[in-house]
């Protein structure tokens, strides 16, 4: 069972990232060491640290694609370490990483219209995430190769628009986007909670990051940095899951 | 899972038409391996004499398989660079697509592109060293196990490969050794089907209807576990 975060006087709910002790290893060296943490559901968590620190191993492991090492993990409810669950816990988390996933000799259309038809969902829903993130529709034809860095990555987004996963994983988002953008992904990750998703992301914008997130998590050497946890803003109903 | 595996296989043969590899890269690379293999067994090749025909059409169903073996490895290369590029292949992981499916999908896409190649370098191959056909029926059906087969190790080695410095050499060095049985088979099989020596007859030709069947089996099973070793 997930552990219960307190949620006040709401009572109990089960944790949507529940982190205990966890560590994970790249190559040998451990890129996570002892990590634990909570982050209850609709959440939004900002995940700082310098180069190395282990933000972006923690997202790849919370999508399942790094292996638990030792400890105990579960997102979304789904055991981590149990390697036979990635095919259900990935079909509730989904990952933008510094690699956009997009193929770059398919078409803005045809790569998201394969996107929407390997994860079962209406090819009605392109359209609709491609006017989310605000990418003109002069570009839908386009190959990717063709676009800018930053209409690449709000073509990325729509992915993840499209997916509707539980638990977004954010890796830089803000990276090669102007202010429309950034002010994109900011509504996106508030729309995301307002449905009922979770979001833990990293970026090197400190100010954003923060302005956005409902706590701030410092990690420093692949462990969080203790005090690092800031306490929610009662303004956003933010739970404190420490 | 047959469905994605067909959305995989479209998606892979769409990049390659936009991309045209195969046609403008692949083919006439193999095409210039095919008449250097001719030159190589025999320098009169294209004269009319007698020894220099027996001779290149001893060797020619071999000459063919180890060119068809070097597409082979075009083609499974350029089925993973593709999701390399840009960590498509992350991607699919994340999506709700079956391993499996992703396996069946780039073998279905690879095997049509095999097969399309090997109609080509055939039909040069039948012209240049001015072979005789004694079975057609014989000759397709080896022609189609063989490409199932070689996709099928392929694939299945691709993923062994994938994520590694330099996953070309890896595939090449992992997959020669491991096709040996299909490359003798098809080989024995086309020269059957060509100078119509049936001691053996559909023999070797379904013993490669064996090996496709039970290298699809292997990869179907394996391959989940061999891309997220990767």
């Amino acid at each position: 069972m997930a552990r219960k975060v307190s949620k006040g006087s709401e009572g109990l709910f089960d944790a949507a990232v529940c982190f205990s002790s966890v560590v994970a290893t790249l190559n040998g060296f451990p890129a996570l060491s002892g990590v634990s943490l909570e982050v209850a559901p609709k959440e939004i968590v900002f995940l700082r640290g310098g180069n190395g620190a282990g933000k972006s191993t923690m997202l790849r492991l919370c999508a399942g694609l790094i292996p638990v090492h030792s400890g105990s993990a579960r997102v979304a409810g789904v055991d981590v370490s149990d390697r036979s669950n990635r095919r259900l816990l990935r079909s509730k988390v989904e990952l933008l990483g510094h690699e956009l996933g997009l193929y770059e000799d398919l078409s803005v259309i045809e790569n998201l219209e394969f996107w929407a038809d390997i994860n079962r969902v209406e090819r009605s829903s392109v359209r609709l995430a491609l006017e989310k993130v605000a990418l003109p529709e002069r570009t839908y034809g386009l190959a990717v190769s063709e676009l800018s860095a930053g209409q690449k990555r709000r073509c990325s987004l729509a992915k993840i628009i499209i997916k509707r996963p539980q638990i977004w994983l954010l890796d830089e988002p803000y990276a090669g986007l102007d202010t429309g953008g950034v002010a994109i992904v900011d509504s996106l990750i508030t729309d995301a909670r307002h449905a009922g998703a979770t979001c833990i992301f990293t970026s090197h914008d400190q100010k954003r990051g923060q302005s956005i997130a409902d706590r701030t998590v410092e990690l420093s050497g692949g462990e969080i940095v203790p005090t690092s946890t800031l306490p929610a803003p009662p303004q956003k109903g933010v739970i404190n899951a420490e | 899972m047959l469905s994605d595996a067909w959305r995989i296989a479209v998606k892979d043969l769409t990049i390659e038409l936009r991309t045209r590899l195969l046609l403008a890269q692949v083919a006439p690379f193999s095409l210039i391996v095919l008449i250097l293999f001719g030159f190589a067994v025999s320098p009169d090749l294209l004269v009319e004499s007698e020894a220099a025909r027996s001779l290149i059409t001893q060797v020619a169903p071999g000459l063919f398989w180890v060119t068809i073996l070097f597409v082979c490895l075009f083609t499974i290369n350029r089925s993973f660079s593709i999701e390399a590029r840009n960590g498509a292949m992350t991607s699919l992981k994340l999506s709700a697509v079956d391993a499996s499916a992703i396996y069946l999908g780039k073998v279905l896409a690879a095997v049509f592109q095999l097969f399309v190649l090997q109609v080509f370098l055939g039909t040069v191959a039948f012209a240049l060293y001015r072979l005789p056909l004694a079975d057609f029926g014989m000759l397709f059906v080896t022609a189609i196990a063989a490409s199932v087969a070689l996709a099928a190790i392929g694939v299945l080695y691709g993923a062994v490969s994938f994520g590694s410095q330099t996953p070309e050499t890896l595939n090449a060095l992992l997959l020669l050794p491991a096709v040996s049985p299909v490359m003798l088979a098809a080989t024995r099989s086309s020269e059957i089907a060509t100078f119509g020596e049936n001691s053996v007859a559909w023999g070797w030709a379904l013993l490669l209807i064996g090996m496709a069947a039970f290298y699809i089996s292997v990869g179907v099973l394996m391959f989940e576990s061999l891309l997220e070793d990767s």
